[in-house]
């Protein structure tokens, strides 16, 4: 009955296992949110079923491997806390029925676009163990695909524009924030958009890193209590 | 194909590729026709070296080679759009993939500076511009390359924040990836064959590119073994 709060994380540390540690968090959620989205009878409609289970089983193969991870860094795995996808009533209601599909895809793409930006906020921590960063780096990717597809699903592109959450609801807005970083080590991308393609296309180009307290807190809505 | 799995061997049974440049008339001589200028099959033209010794310069450049690689094939999918049997919603996705590519090869050359000096040429043999199918085929095939590219390429660097750039580009051309993917299939769970994407190695990319390519891409190998990903897919086949 442990329970795996934010709080029980070290924030201000960046290590290999605190990392692990969260990534094993960002894994629980996302497993426990599709599993359950598939066990909803009448949730997912037959044409988008193909998509939720593959996104499905790869956030279970996930969850084992940040776990054998953690393990091999001498880190004890957290049990998996409780979650609550109302995010504590700004999703009123959810609660995977027949007819909220459409709050299924938001909670589904304000995970996969947190997922995606809290791995590479971890990666710059895992280059002292090149196996731990390149597993880290195969996990980071794949969510990256499933975003894309979520967001695909729900009509956007499967890149993020500026720091648009599109029509996401408020509270996902620090999913986004930082998104419309222009410049890449010092190189200023809008400037080299400009000349060459327009400037619309600029800061798609590149995903950002969310920092551990960052990430943290978006996920926080998801932790029951 | 033949000739350059060859060729290749002949390379590798030398050791290095390094001596490449600094003789290319041996390898003229060794070419399928006699002058390799002629030719512009994959690897038939000058040497392109990336040296590992170089740190990480080095797999900066590998990255700089493989987005020249991409964003030309783009730019030239782009182009074609007028005479394509690609639809308009196929057109906007692969116009966005075009932008964001040319835009990742132009900030990885000004990070470069002096070192960006190279210039591939793209032989895209067996490719339809015209052709929906082909088109689409190639593209997951390019962005699978960068995707696994940049996942195996991170270990060789030292400088954390080039590991946070390659972890920016890499989502994004994983993104790419899901969406071509889509558009051939859409609503499948191709968009992602496996859990774990692909980690390659330096000799799996290198062969990968060098099939789209005029230029001999010469690799001094890192001294250091290469660390499979979950897959353990990051060596040649």
């Amino acid at each position: 009955m442990t329970r795996l709060h934010s709080s029980r994380i070290d924030l201000s540390s960046s290590d290999v296992i605190d990392a692990l540690q969260f990534a094993l968090l960002t894994e629980y959620l996302s497993a426990e949110f599709y599993s359950r989205g598939l066990n909803a009878v009448g949730l997912i409609p037959s044409g988008d079923r193909r998509v939720i289970s593959t996104i499905s089983a790869h956030e279970s193969a996930h969850l084992g491997a940040v776990r054998q991870l953690l393990v091999a860094a001498g880190g004890a795995a957290q049990s998996k806390p409780d979650f609550d996808f109302t995010a504590h009533g700004a999703l009123p209601g959810f609660a995977f029925l027949p007819d909220q599909y459409d709050m299924f895809l938001v909670i589904a793409q304000i995970i996969e676009d947190t997922s995606v930006r809290a791995y590479k906020g971890h990666l710059a921590h895992l280059m002292v163990d090149k196996a731990t960063l390149t597993a880290a780096l195969a996990i980071h990717s794949a969510e990256a695909r499933h975003a894309c597809a979520i967001r695909r699903i729900r009509g956007c592109k499967g890149w993020i524009t500026a720091n648009s959450r599109d029509d996401l609801p408020g509270f996902a807005q620090a999913t986004y924030d930082g998104e419309d970083n222009p410049t890449q080590r010092g190189v200023n991308v809008l400037a080299v958009a400009t000349a060459l393609v327009g400037s619309t296309n600029a800061t798609e180009s590149f995903d950002e890193p969310l920092t551990l307290p960052q990430a943290a807190a978006i996920l926080a809505h998801f932790l029951a209590g | 194909m033949t000739g350059m799995t060859t060729r290749r061997d002949f390379l590798r049974v030398l050791g290095i590729g390094g001596a490449l440049t600094i003789f290319p008339g041996l390898f003229a001589a060794c070419a399928d026709t006699g002058n390799y200028r002629e030719i512009a099959g994959p690897g038939s033209g000058n040497a392109i070296r990336i040296d590992f010794a170089d740190g990480d310069i080095a797999v900066l450049q590998f990255a700089y080679l493989i987005e020249q690689l991409e964003s030309d094939f783009h730019r030239q999918v782009v182009a074609s759009f007028a005479s394509s049997t690609l639809s308009p919603t196929e057109r906007s996705v692969l116009a966005d993939i075009a932008s964001h590519d040319a835009i990742h090869r132009e900030v990885l050359k000004t990070l470069l500076g002096v070192n960006a000096s190279f210039t591939l040429t793209p032989a895209y043999d067996n490719v339809d511009m015209n052709d929906r199918a082909s088109v689409l085929r190639t593209a997951t095939a390019l962005k699978e390359l960068s995707v696994g590219a940049y996942n195996g390429l991170a270990q060789y660097l030292t400088d954390a924040n080039t590991v946070l750039l390659f972890g920016k580009i890499v989502s994004v051309e994983a993104r790419h990836a899901a969406a071509i993917r889509d558009l051939i299939d859409p609503r499948s769970g191709n968009f992602a064959s496996l859990a774990f994407d692909d980690a390659l190695g330096p000799d799996a990319i290198r062969s990968i590119v060098q099939r789209y390519v005029v230029d001999r891409i010469v690799l001094a190998a890192p001294s250091a073994m290469f660390v499979q990903g979950p897959n353990g897919s990051g060596s040649p086949s």
